[in-house]
């Protein structure tokens, strides 16, 4: 879609309350979904939301969905900011996946991974992924796929895994419609590159893992960046000045950041979890937790110079009132590999003063009691 | 026994087993002493099915999916405890310069993921120092299953002893047999001349 800026937000919300009101054609000639609408009967559209419905089922009893009932408000909230008329039948799930993943079911059913909400600033980028997601389900792009499949004689009982992931030019699509739902909601569309320019700094041009759907067969380029750039500077949003959110945003993850956090780090991905550390850090929030995971990581890892960075960090992270109890913990066994037997005899009895309830307290019990017998 | 009785008894003996596709892969274990992995010996007090060898092997009663016990055995330095399906370089490894709560951190980690162990403590395994834990976890599928795990380090490799089973009856079942096993551990070999008995 090529359009000019002056009075592009006025054109291009009418376009798309037309496209919430009525059906109309995508660019693939199929006819985007409208509030309410449900396949045919025995369709092969019907029979995709029907393998969805069973996934939907398994998620009802995985241990995976995370139950956060005011995480899910806030992610439902902003579902429904962006899908209008839509809303009630997007059914968003927060998987907890430190991967960053996302995706979309035929039937609107959502996943988010956790790994996708550690690495967003705020709301807009939010906005932007979940729009980016809607805009496949508005599209029919599950539906599409496998209508190619069958025109090209694909083996479909061995390609289905695939219809998980779009093609380029549905990735293209679902881009463009994601930012433009942004504006309409009143996001500020700058957000939506900086969502792929992040992610792909912490690759580092390293290869995206294969098992990750999300990304595996399109992943972020520098053309999908340049293309979001363009028409966020194109684009002017009307409804007063563009929301951004970063407050809420942080406010709503920080009860799940801790946890979140240490999936990150026990992902065993330390380049790419140090970048995107490095990242967090910058901007500032919850430092005692982040310079704890800087140090967790370094002590996971454990190459040549890893123990002594991993001090300097637990160090830090003491010095905000938000590090966890465990740092003690983790210096202390730090101190303890580094053979400085007093700061680690005294480190780790601060953690149990400061973690009366300590899963572990009688291991750590039993270690001070042998570096006091070594005395 | 008709054809429609043997498709039943093996459906039973498929979902009782968890895949048992081959039933022969299934060795009876007699109570009695019993070697793993010429490290140490154990004395169970129970008949059990097991499969698997060299550094895993798995006991089970009344089939893999609702109990087992499992046995890992010798994973050296830079090893991991389950190939599993993480890639390569995603896996936990185990270091021999890791502290004895990192150990069973590390265990933890491996086996349970996310779900976290209660009671560390230490506790001897065979006369040589190690830790046992609880962990409370629930499967992919929604199930609810227990786990009592011992582990130590012997010259410089790991062996880990995990019982697990579901938190509706079975766990609770084969508990006290399981924690028989687990304390009957001998060392033998060089691992019983390096120990202070």
């Amino acid at each position: 879609m090529r359009r000019g800026a002056g009075g592009l937000a006025l054109s291009l919300a009418a376009t798309l309350v037309a496209a919430c009101a009525a059906p109309r054609p995508g660019p693939g000639g199929v006819a985007d979904l409208a509030p309410e609408e449900r396949p045919a009967d025995r369709s092969d559209e019907a029979s995709l939301w029907l393998q969805a419905d069973r996934r939907e089922e398994q998620l009802e009893a995985s241990p995976s969905v995370v139950r956060d009932p005011a995480l899910q408000a806030y992610i439902r909230g902003v579902v429904c900011r962006i899908a209008g008329p839509h809303c009630p039948r997007i059914r968003a799930y927060v998987i907890r996946d430190p991967a960053f993943n996302a995706s979309m079911a035929a039937n609107g059913l959502m996943e988010i991974g956790t790994g996708l909400l550690l690495r967003l600033a705020n709301e807009a980028q939010l906005a932007h992924v979940l729009g980016h997601e809607i805009g496949h389900y508005l599209r029919r792009h599950t539906m599409q796929r496998w209508e190619d499949f069958q025109a090209k004689a694909i083996n479909l009982r061995a390609e289905v895994g695939s219809l998980a992931a779009f093609s380029r030019d549905q990735e293209r699509e679902a881009d463009q419609l994601g930012s433009e739902l942004m504006v309409k909601s009143g996001y500020d569309p700058r957000e939506a590159p900086r969502v792929w320019e992040r992610f792909m700094a912490e690759r580092g041009g390293r290869p995206t893992v294969a098992s990750n759907i999300f990304l595996a067969t399109h992943p972020p380029t520098a053309e999908r960046v340049a293309a979001l750039r363009n028409y966020a500077e194109k684009t002017v949003v009307t409804t007063g000045e563009p929301r951004i959110g970063r407050d809420d945003y942080v406010a709503h993850l920080r009860p799940a950041r801790r946890w979140m956090l240490r999936d990150e780090v026990r992902r065993h991905q330390f380049a790419s979890s140090e970048t995107l550390l490095r990242f967090l850090i910058e901007a500032g929030d919850s430092l005692g937790e982040l310079y704890f995971s800087e140090g967790e990581l370094h002590r996971l890892r454990g190459a040549l110079g890893d123990l002594t960075r991993s001090v300097a960090a637990y160090r830090r992270a003491l010095e905000f009132p938000d590090a966890p109890p465990e740092t003690q913990r983790s210096l202390g066994l730090v101190y303890l590999r580094l053979e400085d037997r007093a700061a680690a005899r005294k480190t780790l009895a601060r953690y149990l003063e400061d973690r009366p309830d300590a899963q572990d307290r009688a291991l750590i019990e039993n270690q001070i009691a042998e570096l006091e017998a070594a005395r | 026994m008709t054809r429609s009785a043997r498709l039943g008894a093996l459906a039973t003996c498929a979902l009782l087993l968890g895949g048992c596709a081959s039933p022969s892969r299934y060795r009876l274990v007699e109570p009695g002493a019993r070697s793993t992995a010429g490290a140490y010996t154990v004395q169970p007090g129970l008949a059990w099915s097991s499969i698997g060898a060299g550094k895993v092997e798995t006991w089970t009663i009344d089939g893999l999916s609702l109990e087992s016990l499992r046995f890992f055995t010798g994973i050296a330095e830079g090893e991991s405890i389950l190939g599993g399906r993480a890639a390569e370089d995603r896996r936990a490894r185990f270091s021999t310069s890791m502290t004895l709560p990192e150990v069973a951190e590390f265990v933890a980690d491996s086996l349970f993921g996310r779900f976290p162990p209660r009671n560390v403590r230490p506790a001897r395994f065979g006369g040589a120092p190690g830790f046992r834990f609880e962990v409370s976890y629930t499967t992919r599928d929604g199930v609810h299953r227990e786990a009592l795990v011992a582990a130590t380090v012997l010259q410089k490799q790991l062996y880990v002893i995990a019982y697990t089973g579901t938190s509706l009856h079975h766990f609770a079942r084969y508990r006290d047999e399981a924690e028989h096993v687990i304390d009957s551990v001998r060392l033998t070999g060089a691992s019983a001349r390096t120990q202070p008995q």
